[in-house]
């Protein structure tokens, strides 16, 4: 990591899902966030950086998890760094409210020898919950620093840097010790003599391997077996199981764990005062309405629906009119100011017509995309969404699916990568495969810009009853979206996948009024891959488009004859059926296999090059017909996502035979179901 | 008086229960324990009426799946 070479010290943030970590960065690094993802794995690694006093500081934000086991990707993620990577300092974030069950975390990373500060956060939750916690005490028994926050007021942030900055230089590493008994004691001895020379080559503590190895842990079995002494490792670590199971009756695994919250309940206990109110808390009061039987499914159906209506009109008609405008008359303004400055007209084409016309459409559908996000961030800091995969939970199971699949399915409604992602959370491999392979089907606001041109083209201004015709549209293609995605998912749960146990585990954290510093930081992250999408892939694809319509040399700009002509006109054929068979729209499509986005960015281009000044929307009014408009975006929703997102399936579930059929499959669906709306919409004699 | 052990999905709302026991697959029985659900742990019931439980472990809410539930045996306190 360069990074880390120019900077002096390097802070890790761990803690559990939910514990307010990510407040924490916020504060600590303010808008200095680089989010990229870790090597080898799609768990998104987000890193930041601050100065305090004169000192260059890296704060690494890991994965929210519950342990340092081998149970999911995100926590082999934030082990390994935590163990090979060394960070000077690990922050552990705490819930305060939660201190028992955070502790657990906490366990697992003084066992990694690390420098730890305890770091316990929502103290004004704690306190008006009747938590009372005594911190020196906590550090005295732990054996490291503790810190109170209140991430959420800016409280107690600088006390972590201070305390780190002191730590890392002459601090220790706690000295405590989990008592694990005489029996496992005498075991882990053992295998740390017997795994020492294995676990130092693959950088980790012997002491650590050894209870890993008792834990069972099938990570850490994983990478010990490409040893060259695995056997002898194996055959005494079998030896030590039997004699452990004889001493202690059962699993030495879950002996352990036992033993880690028999330490905590200790520390809780002298520690940790609690008046008991055994009353229901507001988060509980909210529930019974969001999550019951009845009212739990039509309040989901209308958030969807409302989120949907306010992107459109709020994000895209008000927003997006600006900047229409705004782009219009920058167009217009270099046009007339390189003529008069006697420009070749090629020059003037391709900055006006390729340039600002491709990327210029593109970026039209920028607030509608911030608004969305901005909701999506809504949701989830508030805490519904895991609400969503509880009250969803029934009907996916109907179908055969996971609740939490609905939930990659929204957040794949933000970007299908982020979704294809979100499914690591799915604990079974079928119900996970599954969530993967359906959420191409989702539409992300890539295709929003593609229906957003459509939409306003031919239905923005209609109204459906009180509604916007354009917002009742693009919901219903939304809904077409998730609609495949569950018959597809329902196929493969009953014909591909074999069953297997599958089950349910989330946490519901208690409801929270979002900070806006948290929500804007939030959205912003999300909506950058969209500007920065916008400044490779959509400007290649916009000046190849441009080039590709205007050679060979001589021919008429943007028509049949040009390169991209005669290619669209190649393939146009195959979408008669569906009532889009014009060359300028095959091209599109083709384009939009780099980006969804690329799609209304070509035909900007087209229709620029070859246009008598027209607006994208006059030459798609005459192009199609709001009959073909909607087969084409149908087309648009459900064939190949985009490239990124064809590599995600391909990382996810880690086979390019899935990924392929991805491609395939997404093609015939949208085809099939493009020609059937258009031919049954002709029947029915629409036009 | 011995008490009898009965599965967590057999608790009623509002009621809670100490958990004595795990059954199922090594996968699931670890999560349940990181998260907070073993021996010893009181349970909270939120909701139970049809699919998915809500539990209550201290402060935190988890939602739980019924087969699950009916592999974690509790007695009520």
């Amino acid at each position: 990591m360069v990074s880390n070479m120019n900077s002096e010290l390097v802070i890790a943030l761990a803690g559990n899902p939910n514990c307010g970590k990510t407040s924490i960065f916020n504060e600590l690094t303010g808008a200095k966030q680089h989010v990229g993802n870790w090597p080898g794995v799609t768990v998104e690694k987000k890193e930041g950086n601050l100065k305090f006093e004169g000192r260059n500081i890296t704060v690494v934000d890991l994965p929210g998890t519950y342990s340092l086991g081998a149970y999911s990707e995100d926590e082999v993620v934030a082990c390994n760094y935590i163990l090979k990577d060394k960070p000077d300092v690990v922050v552990n974030v705490i819930d305060s409210t939660n201190i028992e069950r955070n502790l657990y975390l906490t366990m697992q990373l003084l066992e990694t020898g690390a420098k730890v500060i305890l770091v316990l956060n929502m103290m004004d939750e704690a306190n008006s919950k009747n938590v009372r916690i005594n911190t020196m005490e906590l550090s005295r028994l732990l054996d490291v620093p503790v810190i109170e926050t209140i991430a959420t007021k800016s409280q107690g942030i600088k006390n972590i840097i201070k305390e780190a900055i002191k730590i890392s230089g002459s601090g220790k590493a706690s000295s405590y010790k989990i008592q694990y008994g005489k029996a496992i004691e005498k075991e882990i001895e053992i295998l740390k003599e017997v795994a020492n020379a294995s676990a130092t080559s693959l950088g980790y503590p012997s002491e650590w391997t050894a209870i890993k190895l008792l834990e069972n842990d099938a990570y850490v079995i994983k990478n010990l077996q490409q040893k060259d002494d695995y056997n002898t490792i194996s055959t005494s670590l079998q030896k030590c199981m039997e004699r452990l199971m004889d001493v202690i009756g059962y699993e030495p695994d879950a002996f352990l764990i036992d033993k880690r919250y028999e330490a905590i309940s200790e520390f809780v206990n002298k520690c940790v005062k609690r008046e008991v109110v055994n009353n229901e808390s507001t988060s509980d009061k909210i529930d019974k309405i969001i999550t019951n039987r009845w009212l739990g499914m039509p309040i989901f159906a209308i958030m969807m629906f409302l989120m949907y209506q306010f992107s459109i009109t709020f994000g895209n008609g008000f927003l997006g009119g600006i900047v229409g405008d705004w782009i219009g008359s920058l167009g217009q303004w270099l046009g007339t100011t390189l003529t008069s400055m006697g420009a070749p007209k090629l020059v003037i084409s391709f900055l006006t017509d390729g340039i600002i016309g491709g990327v210029g459409s593109v970026l039209v559908f920028f607030p509608m995309i911030l608004t969305m996000y901005f909701l999506i961030a809504l949701l989830e800091d508030s805490g519904y969404m895991a609400r969503a995969a509880y009250v969803m939970d029934r009907l996916m199971n109907a179908v055969g699916l996971h609740g939490k699949t609905a939930v990659s399915l929204i957040i794949g409604g933000g970007c299908n990568v982020a979704g294809i992602m979100s499914t690591r959370t799915l604990e079974s491999k079928k119900d996970r495969m599954i969530a993967i392979l359906i959420n191409p089907f989702v539409s992300c606001p890539a295709r929003l810009a593609v229906y957003g041109v459509f939409v306003a083209a031919f239905f923005a201004d209609k109204k459906a009853g009180i509604f916007n015709l354009g917002g009742i549209i693009i919901f219903s293609l939304y809904a077409l979206g998730i609609i495949v995605a569950i018959l597809v998912g329902k196929f493969l749960s009953d014909k591909v996948f074999k069953a297997e146990e599958s089950y349910f585990v989330m946490e519901l954290p208690p409801y929270r009024i979002p900070t806006a510093k948290g929500l804007f930081i939030h959205m912003w992250e999300k909506s950058e891959c969209f500007i920065k999408k916008m400044g490779n892939v959509i400007l290649i694809v916009v000046i190849l488009v441009w080039a590709l319509s205007n050679l060979p040399l001589g021919v008429e700009a943007g028509s049949v004859d040009s390169i991209l002509g005669i290619i669209g006109s190649f393939i146009a054929p195959i979408f008669n059926l569906a009532g889009f068979g014009n060359w300028q729209s095959a091209v599109a499509l083709i384009t939009g296999f780099a980006a969804k986005e690329a799609v209304v960015g070509t035909l900007g281009t087209i229709y620029g090059v070859s246009g008598d000044g027209a607006s994208l929307t006059a030459a798609i009014q005459q192009a199609f017909t709001p009959l073909s408009a909607i087969s084409f975006m149908i087309m648009t929703l459900l064939y190949v996502p985009c490239v990124a997102t064809i590599v995600a399936v391909r990382k996810e579930t880690n086979s390019i035979k899935w990924a392929i059929i991805v491609i395939v499959y997404t093609c015939i669906i949208g085809w099939v179901l493009a020609v059937a709306v258009y031919q049954v919409g002709r029947l029915l004699g629409f036009s | 008086m011995e008490s009898i052990y009965i599965p967590l999905n057999a608790i009623g709302i509002g009621r809670n229960a100490e958990v004595v026991e795990l059954h199922g697959g090594e996968m699931m029985c670890k999560r349940l324990m990181e998260m907070g659900v073993n021996k010893g742990a009181l349970i909270q019931i939120i909701k139970n009426d049809s699919g998915l439980l809500i539990i209550g472990l201290g402060e935190s809410r988890f939602a739980l799946g019924r087969g699950m539930a009916q592999k974690v045996l509790v007695v009520e306190v």
